[in-house]
């Protein structure tokens, strides 16, 4: 029993010394790290977006929907209605982040300015209501 | 020194819309002002939880090409609008139309 005690004493003042030596050490690597710290890690991307134009791309990753754009792979003719939620390091090249587009309004009697750049006139009637905007 | 007519903004979770009003210009009969709207999308449309509805919000239909509609001929000394954004909605005005006030 004693002995026992006795390595115990001596186990728990080994740790004491580990923890004090890795302490040390720890303590060394400041002092000598903080003349010539390394420069701060760069600020993260924006979030990003697999863009594609073949549907057949998007197999296997959850949650993609639809746009298609700004992939200069991109075919008109072939209507592209997937997005990869997930970054996939293959279609980088026509990865990007999507802006919001530039909004639309109406002015004057009135005339409809619509989105990306459409316009219109509008005259309406006399005593009726239109929505211009439903949306959630 | 002077203080024009106060604009008003409404943030809401997926657009920002704007109303300012304005003097009717050249007025012959009616209201004295006018209120211009600005609908602007806070989101790329594909990320809107839903496609937008109505006479501008569904030209935000994700396919980044412009879609015009007709336009009134001006140049004449009375005018009469008549146009209704034809050819610039997708279904028509109709879809966009309150029933019974």
């Amino acid at each position: 029993m004693r002995r026992a005690l006795r390595s115990l004493a001596g186990a728990i003042g080994l740790g004491l010394l580990a923890v004090a030596s890795a302490a040390s050490v720890g303590e060394r690597q400041l002092l000598e790290a903080s003349p010539s710290a390394p420069p701060p890690a760069p600020p993260a991307p924006p979030p990003l977006e697999c863009v594609t134009d073949n549907p057949d791309d998007c197999v296997g990753i959850e949650d993609y929907m639809c746009t298609d754009w700004a992939c200069p792979s991109y075919n008109p003719v072939v209507r592209c209605d997937y997005k990869c939620a997930a970054w996939v390091p293959e279609y980088a090249h026509c990865v990007h982040s999507l802006p919001p587009p530039p909004g639309g309004g109406l002015r004057g009697n009135p005339h409809l300015s619509l989105a990306h750049e459409g316009r219109a006139n509008f005259c309406g009637c006399d005593g009726c209501l239109f929505s211009f905007l439903s949306s959630d | 020194m002077s203080v024009d007519l106060s604009s008003a903004v409404f943030a809401l979770p997926e657009w920002e819309v704007r109303v300012n009003p304005c003097p009717v210009f050249g007025r012959l009969e009616g209201p004295l002002h006018r209120l211009d709207l600005s609908l602007r999308p806070l989101l790329p449309e594909r990320r809107l939880a839903e496609w937008p509805h109505g006479v501008i919000g569904q030209s935000f239909d994700g396919d980044a090409a412009p879609r015009h509609g007709k336009l009134d001929t001006y140049g004449a000394a009375v005018l009469w609008t008549a146009v209704q954004a034809n050819g610039g909605m997708k279904g028509g005005i109709g879809l966009a139309t309150f029933q019974g006030n």
